[in-house]
């Protein structure tokens, strides 16, 4: 082998060492591939966060990935690199001490770390600032290469040296030539990669700013001095290491040594513990027979036959383990009195069903289990849960620490990128720019689901004040494109979490997440997917604890017992709601586009919801699906079949294939397949398309078509049918469990409003709308609402006399230990007067005056200014002679203000400024005569008006949504004191009013009203938006 | 103006003369003015060294105003003294001293009005791989009698440096290649055959700005018996000499 064959580059360092490098590791393979490279060795700092993207690139492209990682020891930085599996571990244990220890983000570790954790691994040492052989006149750098040989063996360390063509590194590197000759230790070239071609050095530049806080003009030195850390061919490094042909045949002696790759992790799924003398599978058929019996009551032969399947299937994919753990988890959550509901596919099975996992009944709704699993697919079921957010949920996550390990159970991580907004952000304070126009370009660019041209960084820049043709700002545009898809940091997934038997950090590096109590994993969920490790979703849902809280409220106010699972599915109160589309709050329907498909579904059993839950998705909107259903519906349009024989599969939805499970079904009935194949051919025609994997399947398809005589325009309509919709479907099971809740939340809103809104508000944030919609929409379904009060109100909501009483968590800046302790005084005695108050709550100044101008504290008397007033009169510390006289100061006289009382209007103002949400009239009630004179409508009267009339309506923007598949439709919402009006705005309007439809808070619309079967909107051709002197509503909530 | 200046120095007079009677040298003013139209601006103006003498605040101000002056009409003036200890200063019995901090405060604020006061400064190497990227920095009275410890001497190390004489600006070279090597090097007054080279050495760097540059160095020894440090600039496509090392 050459010199030039035998160089492998033995450091990369990825965008996975976030701000220290450039590009992805999938971009660093296939430059590595270009180059002619056979390996490639990815060495992130403090982790292994890129390893797993890379093991997959480097896969694909033919080349061997090598895994390490840069640590620092005691602040000096070298690479370690991974030389079998016992290394892999040891690194992954080591990073973990270091990350367990260190503040988030950060990873602290001494050199008895590195002494307990050295076997396997080999040691790259570098010199330079900052790394573990330092400057040429460090004087401690044999004694530190010392101590390494010592700790690691003389084998497995390496001095490593770098040529980047800089006139001071030359320097250190013939230090480090000179210490290798003196010590003996073997030297090794690398290039000390930190991206992939040298344009991409540009974005480590910036990348170098925002991690130290500068602009590129401050930066000077700190920067790299040229662009010569990009990945080289072996030829070019061999001529820059000419003199030292050694380095460059060790790199390759390094490479051999390092057999461990990602594909054998060492990673197995921890078992729980069975009662004697039974396995996994014993224990887990008799569980789903107690489970049956309980469920079904009597056992049929269809139910015996699918749990026996089932059963048969878990068995020789040896998953009983693994649906054990499940069934554990939820038991736990049955035990603690939490709700626990399953979702997602594994609805599809009869034994998830016995077991208590899923609510749905799969044998009742003939749902379709190889959707969930089957023996072709070789793969992990998934079983998500969805559970109450908030602490219910996280005491969920914690028993499964207990039950597993500190070290033994952690959450997916969840990589955040940059998008556009955070992108021109951070691009445009490293040039420089000021930040009003990059604060004003970064609200232009709205991520709202379908995108235009317009909304490219180029089309906004003169709308936010730059001009395009200036250099620094084309440089700001191409910047932004380039660091759009590149990690900034590492998050937590929602609910993932992984579980192993033994130790997890072995298999992979853990570290501390922002939420205290929590671990999480470097990789994110597609990387465990990918490299085997199971993953247990915890969902919190926040409807599901909106359930839960109102069920005692129900109990406690109406004398009711609710209970969920018994609801009875055939109430036409619940019905009636749903077909005049009363649905906000309720869930998964209360979007704007299912309100605006409910009054033409007419909804009127419970099938139906389970319809309408799945038709407003982008796969049968995209596939034409959702109007021929309706259409059929209304009996505009015949019932037809693309075939006899799949009358049967699509009877249910009038034969439109709406659901996964249908397309399944279709083409095991009209083309033969098992249902493993059909889940095969689901997959390959879904998101990652493989063209070869289509043409084949697609093939077996038809011929099993033919087979059956399906042949012509019927076996054309089959195969285009199941190619466009398989991209896109939604599964029956998913939307049957998904519409269990929304009819339960439906429910409770017809029947207890005043639980209903009170459980929602004291779980917001929350579905779609802000609280200030709800309270409203509460008021308007007849419950009262009572505003906040330190006399009365607690931290959360609550419900008095059949009212519903705001709680002082709405209060802005108020934190829950000073109001709980509001609730400890008042609990012990009224309080007296405002003095009162002040001495005994031990307020902050500035909460004291939050209160007073959210109005809280009228219950002693005066106008919101008058109590601000005599607030700051009062001592402000009450441990002071005067401040504890104020304790007993009921008797103080008050100082007298002559401030002007808030006009209505503003009180309004200041109750959403203050709180978020007002209890008093709607802000456009204050506008009303104004606005009636201009000839305004409100909501309620639009909807008297004639089709295509020219109405003007004026509201709150509380929604702005454009959709991916509305081909540019803008949709808001506008709310006013009588309800809501919806606006459609034609992408060609919308250009030409682009920033004050993206920003106006409160608007004006003037266009004609468009009436189809129930549903109006009023499409906007002119726009004004009004402004308040004294403040405004909340935001909207824009849907990206 | 002049009623402006007048005004100021009455009440930079004011604030230096309290300052005096505390024992304390004045180092730098903040001014505060506030507008007709409601508008405010704020400037600070500092003396190269901490004095109480107030004509040197007054050129100082003087020529900070004439600088940029004030748009609007003036209806409120406020003006900090930002107070330092003076500072004592064991003078050399070998060396000469300096001229006295206010004088030269003062010296310093003439020269300031006469040039304008982004022009009176000193010369400092900026931060930047631009070898010969220079940049103007507030004159500041400190000693220069700054040597290196026993210790600091003692842990540098027996390190042979070359001390490069540098050229700026740099000087215009015809360097010729043969076969892709450095074959011949001609400058104006220097020149010869390489006997030898080293590099090279490439900087890249302020790719931001509308001047970027990108050079490759080279160290070459010429027939003519020195050492020279030349550079291609790749973006002009000319040879440049930086310097020689004596």
């Amino acid at each position: 082998m050459t010199d030039a064959e035998s160089y492998v580059e033995l450091r990369c360092r990825s965008a996975f060492s976030f701000l220290a490098g450039a590009s992805l590791p999938e971009d660093l393979v296939t430059e590595a591939a270009r180059l002619q490279h056979d390996t490639i060795s990815i060495v992130d700092r403090d982790g292994v966060y890129g390893a797993p993207r890379a093991f997959r690139a480097a896969g694909a492209a033919g080349l061997r990935a090598l895994v390490g990682a840069d640590v620092a020891i005691d602040g000096r930085r070298l690479a370690l690199l991974v030389a079998d599996h016992r290394g892999y571990r040891n690194l992954c244990r080591l990073i973990t001490s270091g990350k367990l220890r260190a503040p988030k983000g950060e990873c602290e570790l001494g050199w008895d770390d590195l002494e307990e954790h050295a076997g396997g691994l080999v040691a790259l040492v570098p010199g330079g600032e900052g790394a573990m052989l330092g400057t040429v006149d460090d004087p401690d750098l044999t004694l530190r290469l010392d101590r390494l040989r010592s700790l690691l063996g003389a084998e497995q360390c390496y001095v490593e040296i770098h040529r980047h063509l800089d006139r001071r590194q030359e320097r250190i590197t013939r230090r480090l030539v000179a210490l290798a000759e003196a010590t003996g230790i073997p030297l090794v070239a690398s290039n000390d990669v930190q991206h992939a071609r040298p344009e991409d050095r540009r974005l480590l530049d910036v990348f170098a700013c925002v991690r130290l806080k500068t602009t590129l003009d401050g930066a000077g030195r700190r920067l790299v001095a040229n662009a010569e850390r990009h990945l080289k061919s072996a030829r070019e490094m061999c001529a820059l290491f000419r003199d030292l042909p050694e380095a460059v045949q060790n790199t390759r002696r390094v490479a051999e040594r390092c057999r461990f790759t990602l594909a054998d992790l060492g990673y197995r799924f921890p078992s729980i513990e069975l009662p004697a003398g039974r396995d996994a599978i014993a224990h887990l058929q008799e569980l789903a027979e107690r489970g049956a019996r309980h469920r079904y009551g009597q056992i049929t032969p269809r139910i015996r036959a699918q749990l026996d399947h089932e059963i048969a299937v878990i068995g020789r994919l040896d998953l009983a383990g693994y649906f054990l753990i499940v069934w554990d988890i939820v038991e736990y959550c049955r035990q603690q009195g939490i709700l626990a509901q399953g979702r997602g596919s594994a609805a599809n099975s009869a034994v998830c069903y016995a077991l208590g996992i899923t609510a749905v009944d799969p044998v009742g709704m003939g749902l379709l289990f190889e959707r969930f699993l089957s023996e072709e697919r070789g793969e992990w079921p998934d079983i998500d849960i969805d559970l109450p957010s908030g602490d219910r949920r996280e005491a969920v996550i914690q028993y499964v620490y207990r039950r597993y390990g500190v070290h033994g159970a952690a959450m997916t991580a969840n990589v955040v990128t940059y998008r556009s907004r955070s992108a021109v952000r951070e691009v445009g304070k490293v040039l420089g720019f000021e930040s009003e126009p990059v604060a004003r370009l970064a609200s232009l660019l709205r991520a709202f689901e379908f995108r235009d041209p317009d909304d490219e960084v180029p089309n906004q820049l003169v709308s936010a004040g730059f001009d395009p043709s200036a250099p620094r700002v084309r440089l700001l545009v191409d910047l932004v494109r380039r660091m759009q898809n590149l990690p900034r940091h590492l998050g937590q997934h929602s609910g993932g979490m992984v579980l192993a038997a033994g130790r997890l950090d072995e298999v992979v590096p853990l570290e501390p997440a922002t939420m205290p109590g929590r671990v999480v994993v470097q990789w994110d969920k597609d990387d465990c997917a990918d490299l085997g490790i199971i993953k247990v979703d915890l969902l919190g849902l926040g409807m599901m604890a909106v359930l839960e809280d109102a069920i005692p409220l129900v109990r406690e106010h109406d004398g009711v017992t609710v209970d969920i699972a018994r609801l009875p599915q055939d109430d036409p109160a619940v019905y009636d709601l749903l077909q005049k589309a009363d649905t906000i709050g309720v869930f998964q329907v209360e979007s704007r586009a299912q309100m605006a498909t409910l009054p033409r579904l007419k909804p009127n059993c419970f099938y139906d919801l389970v319809v309408e839950v799945a038709i407003i998705r982008p796969g049968p909107i995209v596939g034409q699906m959702v109007h021929p259903y309706l259409r059929r519906r209304a009996k505009r349009e015949p019932v037809t079949y693309p075939h006899p024989s799949l009358k049967p599969i699509l009877e249910r939805t009038l034969g439109v294939p709406l659901f996964q499970e249908q397309l399944l079904r279709i083409a095991m009935t009209a083309a033969g397949f098992t249902g493993g194949e059909a889940e095969e051919l689901r997959r390959a025609m879904g998101f990652k398309r493989s063209t070869a994997r289509m043409v084949e399947i697609e093939a077996r398809l038809r011929s099993g078509m033919t087979a059956r005589g399906i042949v012509g325009e019927a076996a054309e309509a089959i195969v285009k049918g199941i190619t466009s919709f398989a991209l896109y479907g939604f599964p029956e099971s998913h939307s049957a469990s998904f519409a269990l809740i929304a009819y339960a939340s439906a429910y409770l809103k017809v029947h207890h409003p005043a639980a209903f809104y009170c459980a929602m508000l004291n779980n917001w944030p929350m579905g779609f709308y802000h609280p200030a919609t709800l309270v409203k929409d509460a008021e308007r379904h007849g419950v009262a609402v009572r505003p906040i009060d330190v006399t009365c109100s607690g931290w959360r909501c609550s419900i008095e006399a059949g009212a519903l009483r705001v709680g002082l968590r709405y209060v802005h800046g108020l934190r829950e230990a000073a109001a709980r302790r509001i609730e400890t005084e008042r609990a012990l005695a009224p309080f007296a007067s405002l003095g009162d108050l002040v001495a005994r709550s031990l307020l902050h100044e500035d909460e004291r005056e939050r209160l007073a101008h959210a109005g809280a504290c009228a219950a002693f008397g005066g106008h919101r200014r008058d109590v601000l007033w005599q607030l700051a009169a009062l001592e402000r510390d009450p441990t002071t002679l005067f401040g504890a006289r104020a304790s007993a100061a009921s008797d103080m006289p008050k100082m007298p203000s002559s401030l002007p009382p808030m006009s209505p209007l503003e009180e309004t103002l200041a109750d959403y400024a203050s709180t978020g949400v007002t209890t008093g009239p709607h802000v456009m009630a204050h506008l009303r005569d104004r606005l009636r004179s201009h000839g305004v409508l409100t909501s309620a009267e639009v909807r008297n008006v004639r089709n295509g009339s020219f109405v003007r309506v004026a509201g709150h923007v509380i929604v702005r949504q454009r959709p991916g598949t509305a081909k540019g439709m803008l949709f808001l919402t506008l709310e006013d004191e009588t309800g809501t009006c919806n606006v459609a705005v034609r992408p060609d309007v919308f250009r030409r009013n682009r920033r004050l439809l993206h920003t106006a808070r409160l608007l004006r619309v003037e266009g004609p009203i468009q009436h189809a079967d129930g549903v109006i909107h009023v499409l906007g051709r002119a726009f004004e938006e009004m402004t308040l002197l004294a403040g405004a509503p909340p935001p909207s909530h824009d849907f990206h | 103006m002049e009623p402006l200046i007048f005004l100021l120095r009455r009440l930079i007079e004011c604030v230096t003369d309290r300052i005096e009677l505390h024992g304390l040298g004045c180092r730098e003013l903040e001014l505060a003015f506030e507008f007709e139209n409601g508008g405010r601006d704020f400037r600070r103006v500092g003396a190269s060294a901490p004095t109480t003498d107030h004509k040197v605040f007054v050129t100082l101000v003087r020529a900070d105003i004439e600088q940029r002056p004030l748009a609007q009409a003036i209806v409120k003036i406020s003006i900090t003294g930002v107070v330092t200890r003076p500072r004592p200063t064991q003078l050399d019995l070998l060396r000469p001293t300096g001229p006295a901090p206010a004088a030269l405060a003062s010296a310093l604020a003439r020269l300031s009005v006469l040039c304008g006061p982004d022009r009176v400064g000193v010369l400092r190497r900026s931060d930047s791989h631009r070898p010969e990227a220079v940049e103007l920095r507030p004159f500041e009275a400190t000693s220069s009698d700054v040597r290196p410890t026993p210790d600091a001497r003692a842990s540098a190390g027996p390190v042979i440096r070359l001390a490069l004489r540098a050229f700026r600006p740099a000087v215009e070279l015809e360097v010729f290649e043969s076969a892709g090597q450095l074959d011949y090097v001609r400058g104006r007054g220097f020149g010869g055959r390489v006997v030898q080279w080293a590099g090279p050495w490439r900087l890249r760097g302020e790719w931001w700005t509308t001047d970027p540059f990108a050079r490759e160095y080279y160290d070459v020894e010429l027939t003519d018996g020195g050492v020279y440090r030349i550079f291609r600039d790749v973006r002009e496509r000319r040879w440049l000499a930086d310097g020689v090392y004596d």
